[in-house]
């Protein structure tokens, strides 16, 4: 089930209409039912994976609680983390692995043959697996007690909002919600109402369209084209991806308004940036704090010297890019992003101005300007990054490696007098009302604040945009995939 | 006070300019044609023949799009000020902003009976969307001055075989010829799209018919444009409840209630351009053999005998019903597909759907059926894919149509 499509609908209203009726503890049942069933709506076999890690992580979570000799907790931490590493590596991970293991081997002469499984990854493993995870380390951490309560903590990893495509909420912000009734503000229901309006203009009107149009440029193993176009498929994709997964993000946000939950933002201004750190403070937010807490913090952080801390960002971002998908092409951009944020660390020390960015009250013309300036190259630099990463999600049959060089040239050795093809426009159109949700984001948040007429003129021009420019096709998420 | 004048001149507005297109709507009319005239018959295509009659109905599409917005803007303001009475205001702004997008909705519907409306969505020939084309060649069928009329009605083949602007540049003056194909139509689209045309005399609908039409599917994207709920009653009675309904007549369904949803993919298409609309469908030819041979085995595995089969013959008999009642002769051209098509289909296929034409034609003098063997004979040379002829076959089909209407013509209607 995905939330741009009939069957949600109905299926939200039953939830609602049941919600609103029933008292906290019959909540959480029906809510837990819900979800089980929106997940088992794909696939109900991957019911029985989803249940066991979460069974698992609560059971070690008892036990790292009630042991009181540091060994035995961590041993119980060891295993809930094996545990999650080992669904996420049979599912995810193992055939990359070895046809790459395969591959580099016969470079040696050597041809083993791995066994190829036969599996499907199961929707969302890498949000609830991580999700789950993050409960037992911070129960070991005594950041958190664990839950004695099954229901509570079965409802925290599989509710249905965040369950496949996040945002990763961390245990001590949601599990306390389900552990305490909830309570329903008129201005929440308002904002919630509203994000989930402006995240279905994102996902059916921004990315949905956009994707009609990068979709057909890389289905084919060679860009058509090479001249200004093949950046405005790179822009295309860029908002895309952008509208699809801050879209699912805003949907998610709103639903669990409805029903009196709180998740974390998700997105703010990704591409409204100058610098590689800012940008990880607007993208996916949930996940780059996720892996600054408990891979790059653990690892080191920036406590011991200059290459410590650039060794330990260049893990964490290929773990990162890895955690996208299980492929060389995700990697690239992975390692792509650790080495951008590595060169604007060194930068930032060089220059002693790290993360340093102008006040808007304070800073001249000049400086806006250079601000400006600063973003729409930084926004390229990004770009470049998402043609790495949509290599990574290519249709069968087409090589990544051919295309994304092939890209890179047309990018680089453009003619800039080549004939503009009919993307410009709604790339410039759709680009721009990604922008300005994005320039708006602080205010988009606050929507129970606005005066009555602004509030109706936004929900008409939501609802005449969805109506006039979506795609009504039920195009999946993309970060469904991961 | 201010606000009360507002209100007054909104209400004022759609009778003064009526009151202007009474008085000068015909007189500006035929200044503009003057000056006008020739390029708007060039830009029109063969699509209308007076360009005074086109003006001044434009600008009555004009004087009633104006009218419509003023009231549909009084009409706003006046249920936001019985909000402001009447609601809190936590619940004002949903009630605002249902009244706008019904508002909306309400001058779509209004907008789309206009030709003008649909004249602002074309973009050229060959780069606005199918609706827009079709509703300007619907709407300016009430223009036409010429006698008789024929409509070419069916798919993309019946486009592909005859070229209205040849067939109307030979017999225009006593028959003219509107080409109304919707790309993908099958006999139930087109029973749908012949309640849709305006209430004007049709002599002869024309059908180039293949087993495209009956073998295919139930639905197609015309659907989404064409269905109404009142057609329930039809979609039922030709065994709808046995096919699959797909996508296309749900959304046909949803755009019934709301217009601005039916508008949406021509609008998109003016707003984005036409060549993002057509990605989807070049993306999916990419994908199809380059070996005709491959591409005809691929086709003719959803070409098939069942539900779907008997949905459309049934539709098509109610089609041919309708035609009668509107006094328009069917002339169906039985023909056929590229013959490499044609070969990788099921045997069955082609007898079933001449034994279903030859039926209908016995039992109703309305239909002139033309079968395979009275038509001029096409290879697969003459074929630029599966399914369309190329230009030069294009024309000798006309020629002969041309010839068939001629005979037409000269006889009197028998048995209607």
């Amino acid at each position: 089930m995905v939330f741009n499509s009939l069957t949600f609908l109905m299926f939200l209203a039953v939830v609602l209409a049941l919600y609103y009726r029933l008292g906290r503890r019959g909540q959480n049942l029906m809510l837990l039912l819900a979800s089980y069933v929106f997940y088992g709506w794909w696939d109900y076999r991957f019911l029985a994976l989803l249940i066991f890690t979460t069974l698992f992580d609560f059971a070690c979570a008892l036990k790292i609680d009630a042991a009181t000799q540091p060994g035995r907790r961590k041993r119980w931490l060891a295993a809930s983390i094996v545990s999650n590493m080992t669904v996420l590596g049979i599912f995810k991970y193992y055939n990359f692995f070895a046809s790459s293991l395969q591959s580099a081997l016969a470079a040696f002469g050597v041809h083993p043959d791995f066994p190829t499984l036969h599996v499907i990854l199961p929707l969302g493993i890498s949000f609830y697996t991580f999700l789950s995870m993050s409960y037992t380390i911070d129960v070991y951490r005594k950041e958190l007690p664990a839950t004695r309560h099954p229901l509570d903590f079965m409802l925290y990893v599989a509710y249905f909002p965040h369950l496949v495509a996040g945002p990763i909420v961390r245990a001590s912000y949601l599990l306390p919600q389900c552990q305490r009734p909830r309570v329903i503000q008129a201005a929440e229901v308002e904002n919630g109402l509203w994000l989930i309006l402006m995240g279905y203009i994102k996902k059916i009107v921004i990315a949905d369209r956009l994707g009609q149009i990068v979709d057909w440029s890389f289905a084919r193993p060679t860009p058509p084209f090479n001249d200004l176009n093949a950046w405005i498929v790179i822009y295309a994709f860029a908002f895309q991806i952008y509208g699809d997964f801050a879209g699912y993000s805003d949907i998610a946000r709103g639903l669990a308004k409805l029903m009196g939950f709180e998740l974390t933002v998700n997105f703010r201004a990704p591409y409204l940036v100058s610098n590689p750190a800012a940008f990880w403070r607007n993208w996916h937010i949930s996940l780059s704090t996720w892996l600054r807490d408990y891979l790059y913090i653990p690892l080191g952080g920036n406590r011991h010297g200059s290459w410590p801390t650039y060794r330990n960002l260049m893990i964490t971002m290929l773990l990162g890019g890895l955690w996208h998908g299980a492929g060389f092409a995700f990697i690239l951009w992975g390692f792509y992003h650790g080495v951008l944020l590595c060169l604007h660390r060194w930068w930032g020390q060089r220059s002693g101005r790290q993360n340093q960015a102008p006040s808007a009250g304070t800073a001249s013309a000049l400086a806006r300007l250079k601000q400006l300036a600063l973003i729409a190259l930084f926004f390229q630099i990004t770009c470049v990054g998402w043609l790495f990463f949509r290599a990574g999600g290519l249709p069968r049959g087409v090589a990544q490696w051919p295309v994304v060089k092939s890209y890179l040239h047309a990018m680089i050795h453009f003619r800039g007098t080549g004939p503009w093809s009919g993307f410009l426009v709604p790339v410039v159109l759709l680009g721009g009302l990604a922008l300005f949700f994005q320039w708006q984001n602080d205010r988009m948040n606050v929507f129970s604040q606005w005066t009555v007429s602004s509030k109706g003129a936004a929900v008409f021009a939501a609802l005449a945009a969805i109506t006039l420019l979506g795609v009504f096709e039920g195009a999946q998420f993309i970060y469904f995939q991961f | 006070m201010k606000r009360n004048r507002l209100l007054f001149g909104l209400a004022v507005f759609p009778l003064a300019v009526w009151a202007l297109w009474f008085l000068l709507g015909k007189l500006l009319a035929s200044v503009l044609a003057s000056a006008l005239g020739a390029r708007l018959l060039k830009l029109g295509d063969g699509k209308f023949t007076d360009p005074a009659v086109f003006i001044q109905m434009r600008l009555q599409d004009l004087a009633l799009l104006a009218s419509a917005a003023s009231l549909l803007t009084l009409a706003c303001l006046l249920a936001g000020c019985w909000f402001r009475r009447r609601l809190p205001s936590r619940l004002r702004w949903v009630a605002n902003s249902l009244v706008l997008f019904l508002c909306c909705n309400l001058f779509a519907a209004i907008a789309s009976h206009t030709v003008l409306f649909w004249c602002l969505l074309f973009t050229g020939q060959d780069n606005t969307h199918n609706y827009t084309q079709y509703q300007i060649k619907r709407g300016l069928m009430r223009e036409i001055a010429v006698p008789r009329q024929a409509v070419l009605l069916g798919n993309s083949q019946t486009h592909a075989e005859i070229d209205k602007r040849l067939l109307n540049a030979r017999l225009g003056r006593q028959l003219w010829t509107s080409e109304l194909h919707f790309p993908g139509s099958r006999p139930f689209d087109m029973l749908l799209s012949l309640e849709d045309l305006p209430p004007v005399k049709i002599d002869y609908v024309i059908v180039y018919l293949s087993e495209g039409y009956f073998y295919s599917g139930a639905s197609s994207e015309a659907d989404m444009f064409f269905m109404r709920w009142r057609d329930l009653g039809q979609f039922y009675e030709c065994g709808g409840k046995n096919v699959d309904a797909g996508r296309f007549f749900p959304y046909g369904l949803l755009g019934d209630v709301l217009p601005l949803f039916r508008l949406r993919e021509p609008i998109a298409s003016r707003l984005f351009g036409f060549a993002i609309l057509g990605l989807n469908q070049e993306r999916r030819d990419q994908s199809l053999s380059a070996d005709l041979a491959e591409r005809a085995r691929t086709a003719a595995a959803t070409y098939r005998l069942g539900p779907e089969s008997d949905f459309q013959k049934k539709a098509f008999a109610l089609f041919a019903g309708k035609c009668r009642e509107r006094h328009a002769r069917l002339v169906l051209c039985c023909g056929q597909l590229n013959p490499i098509l044609g070969r990788a289909l099921d045997p069955a296929l082609r007898p079933d759907m001449l034994a279903c034409l030859r039926d209908l034609a016995r039992r109703d003098p309305n239909i002139i059926l033309l079968e395979e063997s009275q038509l001029p004979v096409q290879t697969e040379k003459d074929y630029m894919d599966l399914t369309h002829v190329d230009q030069a076959n294009q024309v000798r089909f006309t020629e002969y149509m041309e010839t068939v209407l001629q005979k037409l013509l000269l006889t009197p209607p028998a048995g209607i």
